[in-house]
């Protein structure tokens, strides 16, 4: 039996009880006695307590915390524990979902489960300890002791605080785009109540995500339509009547739905402290308010603005005025539904979708103190675009990361017109390392963008999430708690991991306007080895032909000449420390 | 008051949809029929939205019914190849990719008589046939009924 303490980003795999990021498994250090993290204030650090059992059974796990003590003392509350739970995946034990400790019906112990982790050998357990504020600078050292069936294991815990107060309001933003209602099915309790939009229960759930998204620097981003433009129930308000009379019949469920979030006490309770939500959908579609089989008549128009007007009139009634409202069509032609994509423009006569709809809602949006915006989620258009009218008419734009980095030259204009820019793409899911996460928001400070959208983060499937989880979990970011007994989310290590990267990123953004942020993102290249063309790409040949043009083989082959950001997940820590020298006034490396 | 039988109500509904449906519209819309890659489709705007409201209108004759209304053509390449061309308030039981051709819509393809392809106790696809001017058959219209849900992605 061996325990030992591993820090936030590598993982170990319960089968063996090797490194899951093996090919820098060197870098990963097994602490057996004491442990040393860096942290600025106000914010978490984790570390994980590994069980290597080498085949022996653990029954029961006992694990208590001291106070940390330095100039002041960080109370042993602010330790947080969880059961990390392990996937069979490609042949391992991976280990993601996470578990409160203590707070389930789940007991620690090796194996976790008799029947489907009969063979796990390593059990272990992420603990996330939180920096208050108000602690004063300086070296704070505590003991834990971890009882396994009886005998004890003893560590020493340093914590180096540094001077720098990470900022509530984070700088980056890290969307998890998801897609209403993929949450319902996977809480039957919520999914056999047919009355769930009305009662309150499915609210209280999404709002659950929401907060734990949140919590962990994130924001949940739930498109409230389909594809066919049906709006799911209660993500829009009623309405009632056609062309002229058009209205909006009831706000009640709509406010009951999302008030919480647009007044910020959604988010009561939490670390960061209540603020409104940054960003949500409107229902706004093809097909909603205005009955598409009026397109292009007059009535069509009439319908969308006065709807349009209601909902601007009503946020600045109700004082939710600091949330980005999203007027954004998802709809693809492939799908049959319509004649033009609005999502993801590829052929140049759809780009007209954006100049009728900005049209319709242009005075609507300059009158109103309410945050209201046109979205688009752009790729293989994206080079033309930047340059048109689009800029002027979108103010949040998503573009594809591959395609984004060919055009450096964009992101002056675009921030001179003050539109919002992410930047998104997909994850590797549980087999990838950890460092992936890391790299997403060390491209929003190296590009000098506002955000990244990873895709998707509730794609639960029909797979058993638990054991191997959809799409090996590249669309996962949370699990459901339920067979747990928690009628909620549980989050996962990569959440965990990608609140820790996004908490460093957010650190390096409150340098902007700085010279600070020069000598980190110097940092930032050097241990990635980036000189000018890491980052940013050399466009490829096919960059002149007509986007509709381009072929996926074409764009795959031209992202394989590209050098990936392939790293030991060590450098997590090292960019992290000398950012944090760096913003306490220090040199940095 | 009694209701007339639920197929002649499908029926009627079909024709009043036939009556707005312009073959000539249909037999056009999609511009590139031979494309196999996803991504390329494309359709000539104004014949998709006059389809497209007839294909609505139609969905809406019966609310009670709730009726998906769907375009179909066959590949020009290979006739035991399917495809939506257009979707009303949501995807055929087969979705939106090409497809092979069920018997009941090749039947209708090749004889211009209506059929009905039984899915289950309660949910049945009722196909009839789309023509053009010259009276030749260019598409089949399905009206599926009885699914009691609006399948999308």
């Amino acid at each position: 039996m061996e325990v030992y303490l591993i820090k936030d980003h590598f993982r170990i795999d319960g089968l063996t009880g090797e490194v899951i990021e093996k090919e820098f498994s060197g870098d990963c250090v097994k602490h057996g006695k004491s442990i040393v993290l860096e942290s600025a204030r106000n914010e978490y650090v984790s570390f994980q307590v590994v069980f290597d059992t080498k085949g022996q059974k653990i029954s029961k796990v006992n694990i208590d915390y001291s106070d940390l003590r330095g100039v002041g003392t960080i109370s042993r509350n602010e330790y947080e524990t969880y059961i990390e739970w392990f996937h069979k995946v490609n042949g391992k034990y991976i280990p993601d979902a996470l578990i409160p400790y203590g707070k389930t019906n789940l007991e620690f112990k090796v194996p976790l489960d008799e029947e489907y982790l009969r063979n796990q050998r390593v059990g272990a357990l992420w603990v996330d300890l939180f920096i208050p504020e108000e602690t004063q600078p300086g070296y704070y050292g505590g003991k834990i002791k971890v009882d396994v069936d009886g005998t004890t294991h003893e560590f020493e815990i340093t914590v180096k605080v540094h001077d720098v107060a990470l900022c509530n309001e984070s700088r980056i933003y890290a969307d998890l785009n998801a897609y209403a209602d993929s949450i319902s099915a996977v809480f039957p309790r919520v999914a056999e109540n047919p009355d769930r939009y009305n009662d309150g229960s499915y609210f209280e759930l999404e709002r659950q995500f929401h907060r734990m998204a949140y919590e962990h620097r994130c924001i949940f981003h739930y498109l409230p339509y389909r594809h066919s433009g049906i709006v799911v129930d209660s993500y829009a308000p009623e309405i009632e009547g056609e062309g002229l009379d058009i209205r909006v019949r009831s706000w009640e469920r709509f406010d009951r739905h999302f008030g919480p979030l647009l007044d910020g006490t959604a988010f009561e309770g939490t670390r960061r402290g209540p603020a409104p939500i940054k960003f949500l959908y409107l229902p706004f579609n093809f097909c909603w308010p205005a009955d598409f089989t009026k397109w292009g008549k007059k009535g069509y128009r009439t319908e969308f603005r006065r709807i349009m007007k209601e909902f601007t009139r009503h946020f600045e009634e109700k004082g939710w005025t600091e949330t980005y409202m999203e007027l954004f069509f998802n709809h693809k032609k492939r799908y049959r539904f319509f004649p033009f994509d609005g999502d993801e423009t590829r052929f140049q006569e759809d780009g007209v979708i954006f100049e009728i709809f900005h049209d319709y809602v242009k005075d609507i949006f300059d009158e109103t103190d309410a945050k209201f915006i046109m979205r688009t989620d752009s790729s293989w258009s994206y080079g033309l675009h930047y340059r048109q009218k689009y800029a002027d008419i979108c103010r949040l734009w998503v573009v594809n990361s591959l395609i984004f980095s060919w055009f450096p030259e964009s992101v002056r204009p675009m921030k001179e017109k003050g539109n919002i820019v992410f930047i998104y793409g997909g994850s590797g899911g549980l087999p990838a390392s950890l460092l992936e996460l890391f790299v997403w928001p060390m491209k929003a400070v190296v590009y000098g963008i506002d955000g990244f959208t990873l895709w998707n983060s509730t794609g639960f499937g029909k797979a058993d999430y638990l054991e191997t989880p959809f799409a090996l979990g590249s669309e996962i970011y949370w699990y459901p708690g339920v067979r747990f007994g928690l009628n909620g989310p549980i989050p996962s290590i990569r959440l965990k991991a990608l609140r820790n990267f996004m908490q460093t990123g957010d650190l390096m953004k409150m340098a902007e306007g700085t010279g600070k942020l020069d000598k980190i993102i110097d940092v930032i290249n050097e241990h990635f080895h980036a000189d000018e063309n890491f980052w940013w790409r050399e466009k490829p040949a096919f960059i002149n032909d007509p986007p509709h043009t381009w072929t996926n083989a074409g764009l795959s082959d031209a992202a394989a000449g590209y050098r990936e950001p392939v790293e030991s997940p060590a450098k997590t820590e090292k960019i992290k420390i000398e950012t944090l020298k760096i913003m306490d006034g220090g040199e940095g490396k | 008051m009694n209701k007339a039988p639920r197929v002649l109500d499908i029926d009627n509904i079909a024709r009043i949809g036939l009556m707005y449906l312009d073959g000539d519209l249909v037999e056009n819309v999609m511009l590139d029929k031979l494309s196999l890659d996803y991504d390329d489709v494309t359709y000539n705007h104004e014949q998709f939205y006059e389809l497209k409201s007839a294909l609505t209108k139609t969905e809406r004759i019966n609310p009670d019914l709730d009726i998906t209304a769907v375009l179909w053509q066959l590949r020009p390449d290979n006739d035991q190849l399917a495809v939506p061309i257009i979707c009303g308030n949501a995807f055929p039981e087969e979705g939106w990719e090409i497809t092979l051709v069920n018997p009941e819509m090749d039947r209708v393809f090749k004889t211009g008589e209506s059929c009905v392809k039984k899915r289950s106790d309660t949910c049945s696809s009722h196909y009839y046939a789309v023509r053009n001017s010259d009276n030749a058959i260019v598409a089949v219209l399905e009206l599926l009924v009885g699914r009691g849900y609006r399948k999308d992605i």
